[in-house]
């Protein structure tokens, strides 16, 4: 009887690791190349929309591109 | 030159000499509306050179009003043109006019409701926005008797302690609202210049108009929603307290690991690390200012 369980909860545990490996590789790449020439991957588990793409570009641009930033004034 | 003639050529003067003299007065009490430019910059740490928005634009109308950067709001209208509702590029030109807008500009907007008594602020960060709206608090100004002259307009001193920091502001009778840059509000006019003791922070008023366009207000307002939202492979979009939604963005813009967290991404450590080395700010509002509130 023991050896049963013992033989159920391996077979368990497999499953649940199996499973856990298969949505890892769900996962999608995405690289930005910034106007200062940064080249950021990420990697997230769903495919992105254009408009989420623009807003991440926007923020690696403030983040790694501000010391190149000209002032640019409006009249 | 007979009567007639006379007559006639005195009209043609007068016509021409009203509508100038109409263009050249400056923005008056009797105005409901003005638009202003101001330059406003800020330090992301005590020792960096400061960050300059040179186009920082306060619209003021009917009791409301608010602070913006102008290309901040031309992206917002390119937005709305640019995407379907699902985030996908519907139109490939106006997609491509929004990459083309100049920086910095600053993503954050302050709505000031002097009716409601109340204040709204936006926060942008990349893909994470916020919105938070709370009852204002009136700067508790100590005005002074010192004077001077900025852009043309007779100002007057003031300073308060205020949400967390001391301001010096010189304010304008000249243009007399309540209104001002950012949260500064409620000197006896205009405020037409700002900074802090510790010189982190400064605004400055570069000009004043008629207000040309009074849909930009409501146009804000109705792009950032009262309602949180949160899209899988989609940018979000929160709802908090004044209190939580400074403390979130002052995260977001200093702990990188924190954004990776929110924005369900991931990313090597090496270029985690060089993402923080990056992530320099300094909030309006400091952090010591939450505790106990």
């Amino acid at each position: 009887m023991k050896k049963i369980i013992a033989l159920a909860a391996a077979a368990l545990f497999l499953i649940v690791g199996a499973l856990k490996l298969n949505a890892q590789e769900n996962w999608h790449c995405y690289g930005f190349l910034t106007s200062c020439g940064v080249d950021f991957c990420i990697e997230v588990p769903c495919e992105l929309d254009d408009q989420f793409c623009l807003d991440y570009l926007d923020f690696l641009e403030d983040t790694f591109c501000t010391d190149d930033e000209i002032d640019i004034e409006l009249e | 030159m007979n009567v007639v003639s006379r007559f006639f050529v005195l009209s043609l003067w007068v016509l021409l000499i009203i509508p100038t003299a109409a263009n050249s007065q400056p923005a008056t009490a009797a105005q409901s509306s003005i638009q202003c430019g101001y330059h406003f910059t800020r330090k992301d740490a005590p020792d960096k050179a400061p960050r300059k928005y040179l186009n920082m634009r306060l619209d003021y109308t009917d009791g409301v009003s608010m602070f913006y950067d102008l290309f901040t709001y031309e992206r917002d209208s390119l937005w709305v043109l640019a995407f379907d509702e699902n985030g996908k590029t519907k139109n490939q030109k106006e997609y491509d006019k929004i990459l083309s807008l100049p920086r910095p500009r600053l993503g954050d907007i302050t709505i000031t409701n002097f009716k409601k008594t109340e204040i709204t602020q936006i926060y942008y960060q990349g893909p994470i926005t916020v919105r938070a709206t709370s009852e204002m608090s009136v700067p508790d100004w100590e005005l002074s008797d010192e004077s001077c002259t900025i852009e043309g307009f007779n100002c007057k001193k003031a300073t308060a302690d205020y949400l967390g920091r001391n301001w010096t502001v010189w304010y304008t009778e000249d243009v007399p609202l309540p209104a001002g840059p950012w949260m500064l509000w409620g000197a006896p006019g205009l405020i037409v210049s700002a900074h802090d003791s510790e010189d982190i922070f400064s605004f400055r008023l570069i000009w004043t108009d008629q207000l040309d366009n009074n849909g930009r207000i409501a146009f804000i307002d109705s792009h950032y929603p009262i309602k949180s939202i949160r899209k899988n492979g989609g940018s979000s979009h929160y709802v908090l307290s004044l209190k939580e939604a400074e403390q979130m963005c002052t995260r977001l813009r200093t702990d990188a690991a924190y954004f990776m967290e929110m924005t369900d991404a991931r990313t090597s450590s090496e270029l985690l690390d060089k993402m923080q080395n990056n992530m320099k700010y300094i909030p309006l509002i400091p952090d010591a200012y939450w505790k106990g509130k």
